[in-house]
This record gives structure tokens, sequence and C-alpha cells, in this order.
């Protein structure tokens, strides 16, 4: 670059900086910043349902304001989200997710202060990252993209989909099942190839797919919800640590380990710029590259190590800049809440592309600072309110439980606004209470769900671009065999220590009732195998074969369970044990508090009757007057509450969300039986 | 405090169902000044139809009798059939919902192979706030610079989906002219083609006239880095009055019937909506208020800020181009079914 024109970039980005200085446009940034961090506490609504809500308050402001505005919010969802991840194990946005593996353990021994801490330090150490990488690269943003086409897009796809190894690999043959299944809930909906509906089953609701925000919520809210309601506490009994004494530690936490923050930082802005494949597994891949790669991960990853927490949050905030950077120079959106920032550029009369570099460089510095100060202001705002959040996790089962359940549907419909996106969030519940309990990995699910038919699609426009030559595309061999170290090196070190003590002895078969789950995933296989049987090759080609994939590999799942069970582990529960020998197992893991089976099925029944009913109740009187019955009932019946307590509760509950949710984010609820029946009665709320 | 609420509330509602005069005595003023009227979009937020009715809604309001609150709500999926069918089947038929539709919605459900649960007959429709149409661009160095190339040189264009009008389109030249198009599916939205595009992976695409006058096509347009080749359009538009027709070059009567019934619902580029059984005043208080508001220049100003523009058609010519749909001879429909549903 020529000095002149680093010269000129410089006076654009002080420029920018001066323009941003201005006291209401900081001011409108801090607002958003609040607006932002609130809206990411509250599990499953984000940072989408904000910027579209505030998007048409932008029409009157110059860009500088508007992007500072729904920047500054998009940014700091992320800063808020790992609050309710850790504190209650319910991730506040699909980005945290990760985080609760490690964070919920660490609140459970008390250091609820030190992760928080440890969120806030390096989400905010992240967010800056990803900012600044933004700020240096403008000036080689578009020819670098030019040089990504699509075979390199796909290989940056299937490396991130080579995770699913280093994410089960305790459980390698239920990590490639999960994975696989995960790919097949992608391909559901019309394929834009040929039109065909995959596995829609003649509902409107699958046309496009399932959403990610029910499938989420479903796979790692509600599992830890009815655990809580299983052991019928919310955190142990364990003294709280120093509050304080664990906000210092957490950060120290975070400044000794800077050099994994740059390196989840570098996943987190690399992914948010691949189009498509959004914030919803670039904290897994960050988790999984930081199990491989730190000091003795393997032993203690999902046992609360606060490195679980520092990578997927500082990938999770660094993604911000990253995924600004193809919207920025394309017009690309990187992820969902990037398409409200695109409606931003268009109702400026901004065009997305060279003119941002050239034209309007101020504008696009102007972002990058605001992302920048927004995770400052973000990082503030949570460390001022820690010690009342960390106490949050202290509160009795009766009281979190009703009020999380409540906003988690709220947040399912927000997906798509039907009421198939809460079948799908209780579905996906049952499945991944299921898959916790016996010990299937949950993240490869959703590695496969947000990569599969992005994976699907690059495929077939790249083979029909270019044949089989895109394989030799010199960025893509690199990318590919990258992927291929992390697959094989694990597989390989797994073989060879097996090779110490090889044993082939199966004994003879014993089942048990927890064969039954994989039992019913095989059925359920070999009918959706049975539809694909009338689409045309292209169409069914990748559905087949992941279908063949996930089916053998549940198959052998069973088939060692069932072979290796006499020789190892008596209980069913315990079965899974004995194939996580030394790897460790990815995920949360219960101990039971020596509770009886009968008991725990028990109790997490009443948890399914209890969303049941709620569900009832929503579709025949209304979700708003739903709200304060299931709120009292659930405190009364379940926790003997007293009414001192249970109204307060439940009033304060129904105003919140008729404030926030029906009054300013406008939802549109669904039919209800009593306001079609009598239509007079719609004069309530929701009903 | 609860219970005397619902208690009230129960109370109005049971007259308002028993008595079920208020309805007929009330203006539409005094209803609209009393109730808020949502605007459901059928995309999701922050697109194309989104912003133009964020941007409407105030202008809705302020023409509307008794200026009630314009709220809007996203009910995206399925190509706007999900929000299409909400209106027609369970949205509250007083006058308060109405919808920002698609204009796939107007012939979708007649050829589709799938049983719809809309019939874009049943709703009244309100307006539409533009007219569109498309044209086919090729980058500077395709073989294909003109509309006689296109027939004699292959070209590789991207497209996002199979029923989108970016690959019926070509597809169409290719099926009734002869053209050597080889049609890319699987981009996700038309920017991710016009990047592919500019890195040389396809040569071309079938583009929206907005489009091309709008975003960096304009830009590209202007640095002579594209060639727009021909207008896929029943009429030409203004902007680009000297590139041939393609439909001067359709010479068989039938084949001139389909392209027809594709190109017609481009009229209605962004249709609205209110659900069948409508009261009579109150329906034609919103048609008046959408012309009227289309029609405002601050509206105008606004989506030309945008780099969009504003074509109002009324309601009334809404149902005209369904009639002509519906009106299609079966052999003609059959030839459209063979473009949109795969084989």
């Amino acid at each position: 670059m020529d000095p002149v024109e680093s010269v000129s970039m410089l006076a654009a980005a002080w420029d920018a900086l001066t323009i941003l200085a201005d006291p209401m446009r900081l001011g409108i940034l801090c607002l958003a910043a609040l607006l932002g961090v609130i809206l990411g506490i509250v599990p499953g609504i984000g940072g989408l349902a904000g910027t579209a809500l505030l998007l048409p308050f932008t029409f009157a402001m110059d860009p500088y304001t508007a992007f500072a505005f729904l920047l500054g919010l998009g940014a700091t969802t992320s800063t808020g989200d790992p609050i309710p991840a850790i504190l209650f194990g319910v991730p506040g946005g699909a980005g945290s997710a990760a985080t609760v593996l490690d964070g919920l353990p660490m609140a459970r021994r008390g250091e609820a202060g030190r992760a928080l801490s440890a969120a806030y330090m390096s989400s905010l150490m992240g967010g800056l990252f990803g900012a600044v990488l933004l700020g240096i690269s403008v000036p080689i943003l578009r020819p670098v993209m030019l040089y990504i086409g699509t075979p390199e897009m796909l290989a940056i796809s299937i490396l991130g989909l080579s995770m699913v190894a280093a994410l089960s690999s305790s459980t390698p043959l239920r990590g490639l099942a999960a994975a696989a299944i995960g790919v097949m809930i992608s391909m559901i909906g019309s394929e834009p190839r040929t039109g065909t509906f995959r596995w829609t089953f003649e509902s409107l609701y699958l046309w496009e797919g399932l959403p990610l925000v029910p499938l989420t919520l479903g796979l790692f809210a509600l599992p830890e919800l009815c655990d809580m309601m299983v052991s019928r506490h919310s955190l142990k009994g364990k003294p709280l640590q120093d509050v304080n004494l664990g906000i210092w530690q957490g950060a120290k936490d975070c400044f000794r380990e800077w050099w994994l923050i740059l390196r989840c930082s570098w996943i987190g802005t690399a992914l948010g710029a691949i189009p498509g494949i959004g914030g919803a597994v670039v904290d897994w891949v960050a988790y999984a590259h930081a199990a491989k790669t730190v000091k003795g991960g393997y032993q203690t990853f999902g046992k609360g190590d606060v490195r679980g927490v520092i990578a997927s949050e500082s990938s999770n905030n660094a993604k911000e800049g990253g995924s600004l950077i193809t919207t920025i120079a394309f017009g690309i959106p990187g992820t969902a809440g990037m398409a409200i920032i695109l409606g931003a550029f268009l109702s400026q009369g901004l065009v997305p592309g060279p003119d941002m570099l050239t034209k309007n460089l101020s504008i696009t510095y102007s972002m990058v600072w605001s992302i920048a100060i927004a995770n400052i202001i973000g990082a503030g705002l949570c460390y001022a309110f820690s010690p009342q959040f960390a106490r949050l996790a202290t509160l009795r089962y009766t009281l979190v439980l009703p009020v999380v359940v409540c906003i988690i549907f709220i947040g399912a419909y927000e997906g798509s606004r039907q009421w198939g996106d809460l079948v799908a969030l209780l579905v996906f519940g049952l499945a991944g209470w299921t898959m916790k309990r016996l010990r299937w990995p949950r993240a490869p699910l959703i590695l496969g769900v947000v990569l599969g038919d992005t994976i699907e699609r690059q495929l077939f426009i790249s083979i029909r671009l270019y044949g089989a030559d895109w394989l030799l595309h010199p960025m893509v061999i690199c990318i590919l065999g990258l992927a291929a170290l992390g697959i094989l090196r694990p597989v390989i070190g797994a073989l060879l220590a097996r090779h110490k003590g090889w044993d082939l002895n199966f004994g003879r078969p014993m089942f048990s009732p927890a064969d039954l789950f994989p039992t019913i995933l095989l059925a359920g296989m070999a009918f959706l195998f049975w539809q694909t049987m009338g689409w045309g090759w292209s169409t069914a080609l990748v559905p087949q074969i992941v279908t063949g994939v996930a089916f053998v590999a549940v198959l052998g799942s069973l088939g060692n369970a069932v072979f290796r069970r006499g020789i190892t582990a008596p209980s069913p529960l315990d079965d899974a044990r004995a194939e996580a020998s030394e790897a460790i197992h990815m995920d949360l893991v219960d101990d039971n508090d020596g509770l009886a089976i009968a008991e725990i099925l028990r109790r997490a029944l009443s948890f399914a009757a209890w969303l049941l009913a709620f569900l009832f109740s929503m579709a025949a009187i209304g979700i708003l007057p739903t709200i304060p019955l299931f709120v009292a009932g659930f405190m009364h019946f379940e926790g003997r509450e007293r009414w001192r307590l249970i109204l307060p509760m439940a009033i304060g509950m129904t105003l919140f969300v008729y404030v926030v949710f029906d009054q300013l984010l406008t939802l549109n609820w669904p039919l209800t039986w009593i306001g079609q029946a009598f239509p007079g009665l719609r004069v309530i709320p929701s009903v | 405090m609860k219970l005397k609420h619902f208690a009230t509330a129960a109370t109005i509602a049971l007259s308002a169902v028993l008595s079920g005069a208020p309805a007929m005595a009330e203006t539409v003023e005094e209803f609209y000044s009393a109730n808020p009227v949502t605007l459901m979009v059928s995309a999701a937020p922050g697109g194309g139809a989104d912003l133009y009715a964020r941007a409407f809604a105030p202008f809705l309001s302020k023409y509307i009798p008794g200026h009630p609150n314009v709220v809007v709500t996203n009910v995206p999926g399925a190509g706007g059939l999900t929000a299409a069918a909400q209106l027609q089947n369970s949205a509250p038929r007083d006058g308060t919902m109405i919808a920002a539709l698609q204009r796939n919605n107007l012939y979708l459900p007649l050829v589709s192979a799938e049983k719809l649960a809309f019939d874009p007959r049943e709703v009244s429709w309100i307006g539409s706030l533009n007219k569109e149409s498309y044209v086919l661009i090729t980058w500077e160095n395709a073989p294909v610079k003109t509309l006689d190339d296109l027939f004699v040189h292959p070209l590789t264009i991207g497209s996002t989906s199979f029923n989108n009008e970016n690959r019926t389109f070509p597809a169409m030249i290719n099926e009734y002219l002869g053209g050597k198009l080889d049609i890319v599916p699987g981009y996700k939205g038309n920017d991710e083609i016009a990047l592919a595009m500019e890195r040389g992976e396809v040569q071309g695409r079938a583009v929206t006239t907005t489009s091309l006058l709008g975003g960096n096509d304009a830009n590209w347009l202007a640095e002579g880095k594209l060639h727009v080749v021909a207008q896929l359009a029943m009429r030409p538009s203004p902007a680009v009055k000297d590139v041939p027709m393609i439909l001067d070059r359709v010479t068989d009567p039938k084949a001139r019937s389909v392209f027809e019934f594709m190109f017609l619902p481009l009229d209605a580029g962004r249709p609205f909506a209110a659900p069948p059984g409508v009261p009579e005043d109150r329906l034609a208080a919103l048609r008046s208020a959408f012309e009227a508001a289309a029609k405002d220049p601050a509206f105008v100003a606004e989506v030309a800020k945008q780099n969009a523009t504003v074509e109002m058609i009324p309601g009334l010519e809404i149902h005209q181009i369904l009639d002509k749909l519906y009106a299609t001879q079966p052999e003609v429909l059959d030839r459209v079914k063979g473009l949109l549903v795969s084989r």
C-alpha cells in the first residue's frame, strides 16, 4: 500500500472517531449497549429482535449514529449471553451454548463470579480483537474476498464440520451419528436445485427448514431446566465464593490466557466472515480448538475449566467484526443480525461494496469504533451488576424455573412466530434431555444443522462449475488437509492407545432400556430413507449418504453398548461411561445425587407435563393469561411457596411479558381457541 | 385487581359478542382511532420487502381515517405463503390486520403440486407499491454481450433457487427460444451471485431493474462493466429503453402465453392484502389510504433514498391481474408447471 493511501486510511479512522465522540452519538451508543446486554441476557431473544425493532428509528438518523445504534446493540448481546448460560445453563443466545459446558460447573462449584468475570473480560477482549482485525483488514477486504470462491468457502465449512471429531472425542460413533442427524435436519425444506420439498411432511412450517432458535433452546436450555427440576435445586448448596474475589480472578484468568483469546478471536472473526456459518457454531469450533490445544484440556474441559468459558466467549464476540466484513465489502450478511444492519445500509442510501472502502471510508471506520466502544461499555455494565447476577444463581429452583420457562417459550416462538416453533422446542427438548442423560454429545448436532445444507449447496455449485477440479485449488488443499489432520489425529491416537490393550472381548448381548433411544432413531432413519426414494438423484444424494452414515453410526454405537455392557457397567445410565474411558465427554454430565431412575423419570415427566400444560393453555386462552396461571401454579404446587411471594412474581412476570413482548416488540401471538369462539374476547392481549 | 380487569374485559367482550351491533354503528374513523392496525410482513426483517413496509407504515397511518398506529410484525416463511395462509385463514377480519405479501403468492397456488392453504382470489388486495421488471446482465468479459449472442455462445449464470424468477426466466429462454444458458442455482441471495459474478465464477445473472439501478450494479453499469443483454418483462422499462425485449423474440403463441403468465405478476411487485370479509367501508378506507400514502412525496423521497422506486397500482388492478392469471388455458398452465415443478 502506498504511503499516501495509508495516511488517508488513518485519517479516515481518526475522523470516524471524532465523529463518534460527539456526546449525542456516544449517548445513543451507550443506550444501545445497555439494550444489547439486556436482550442478550433474555434467552432466545438476542440481538435480532432488538435490531429489527429499532431499525425504523434509524431512518431519521445520520449514518454514523444509525450504525452506532444498531451495531452497539448487536455487538453487546453476545456480552450478555453468557450470564444465563453460566447461572442456569440456559444459553442467552445460540453463540454461548458452549459456555454452558464449563460455566455451569463453575457456578455449581460456587465460582459464578469468576466464570462471569472471565466471560465478560474474554468477550471484551474478543470483541476488541474482532474490531481491530476488521479495522486493519479494511484495505485488503475486497481482494481477499474476491480470491475466496465457493470451493474455498466449502472447504472452510468442511473444516468447521470436522470439529465434530474434537467435540465427541470420548464417544466418536455417537458424535458422528449426532452430526449426521444434524445434517439430515438441515436438509429439511425446499431444495434450491430442483425445488423438491425434502422431509417437509406437507407442512408449510418446514418449507424453509427448521429455524435454529427453537432447536438450540430445545437442545441446550430445556434439558438444563429439566435437570434443575429433577435435582430440585438450581445450584448445589455450596457456599458462594466471595464474588469480588471471583471477579478479580476471572479477569486475571483472561489476561493469563491472552494467547488463547487471540486464537479464538481469530476463529470467531474468520468464521463470522463466512456467510451461512453464523453465530451458532463459532463458539463450538473455538471450544473444540481450545480443548485440543490447551494443556490438559481433554481432562478438564466440561468440568468447569475457565479456559472453556474464555474460548467460547472470546470467539462469540469476535464474530461480530468478522460478519461485518462481508456485509460491508459485498452486502452479504454473515448472520441474521447482519441482515438487519444491511437493511440500515439500504435505508441510509449506502451501497455495500467498493464505495464503503473509498468514498465512505469514515463510515466504515465509525462501525469499527462502534463495535469496539460498545464492547467496552457492555463489559463495564456487566461488571457493574455482577454481584447481583452472581446471587441469582443461588435462588431456589421454584423461583427461577417458571420465569425462565416462560421466556424460553417466547424466545422459541420468536424463531418464526408459528406453533411449529413451540412443537420443535419440545421435541428437541426431549431429544436434548435424552441425549444428555444417555451421554450423546449434542454439539455435533448443531454443527451438522448449521453447516449441512451450506456444505451441500456449495458442493453442488463447486462441482457444477469446476467438476472435480475444485479439489485442486491451493487454498482448498490446505484447508481440507487441516480438517483431515484434525479428524485423523485423535483416531490414530486412539488406535495406538488401544493397541496396547486391544480387547475385542465382546460379552454376551445384554439389553437395557437405554437401548430404546438408538432403536427409535434407527426406525426413524429407515423411514426417512424410504421417503427419499421418490426424489431426483441430485436431491436425494446427500440425504441418502448422511442417513446411511447416521444409521451405521447409531447401529455401531448400539452394538457396542449391547455387547460390551456385560463386561463393564451395571446400570443403564452408567453404561455410557464405559465408552468414555480416558477422553472426556464434551457435554455436561449430571451426577444423579443417588436418585433412583424411577424417581428421575417421575420428576422429568412432571416437568414435561408442566410444559405441555403451558402449551395447551397458550392455545386455549392465550399466552398472557397463561403466564400468571403457570407461574403461580408452578410455585404453589412444586415449591409450596408463600402466596405473598407467588402473587408479585406472577403479576410481575405477566407485566414484563406484556410490556416488552406484546407492546414493545409487538409479537404477533398465535390464535387461541376462546379467541376464535368468542371474537369479542380478543380485546385481551394475546387471546 | 387482575380479576377485576379481566371481569371488565369479559363484560365488554360479552356485550360485543351478544349485541354484535357496535360494529355496525361505528364509523370507519371511530373504529380506527380505537384499534391499531397490524401490518404483517411476509419476509424476515432487514430485506427489501421489510424495508418498504417499515418505511410505509407511518404514511399508511397518516391516511387511514382515525390515524391508527400501524405496527409492523414479521411472519417469514415459505416464500411469503406462511403469512398469506395466516391472512386468509386465521387473521381477524375486522380490518385491523393487513399483510405485505409477495408476488409469487399470486400464481404459485395455481401451479404448485403441494396443497396450499391460500387462494389469492379469496383475500382483498389493497394495492402494490411497485412494478418490477427483470433484465439479463453479463459481466464485461463474458462471451454474451447482446441478445443474439445468447443463442450462439454458452453462458454460465447464477441463481438462488428453483422457483425464483432469476432461474425461471432464464429457463424459459432455454426452453422456448433455444438459449444456451447454464443456470447454476444454490446461491444465497442476489448479492452472493453478484460476488460470484465479480470474481468470475459465473458470467451473468437475471436481476430486477430496481437492483440494476440501485446497488453496486449501478456503479458497474456506469463503469461499463456490465452488458444488459435483454429485458425480461411485459413492457420496456424507461431506464433501459434501448435494451431489446425478450418478448419480441417469442413468436409461438403458446410460448408467448407462458412468458406472459410469468411476467404478469411483476406488475404487482410488492402487493398488500387484507383478509377476506373485511367490512366494505373499512376496506375502501384502507385502499384509498394506501393510494394516498404511496403517492405522499415524503414517502417517495424516503424510498428514493433507499435507491428504490414507488410505482403504485391500486388493489382492484391486482384483482384484474389475478383474473387474467386464473383464466389461463390448461395447456399453458401445464407448461408453466413444467417450469416450476421439478421433473
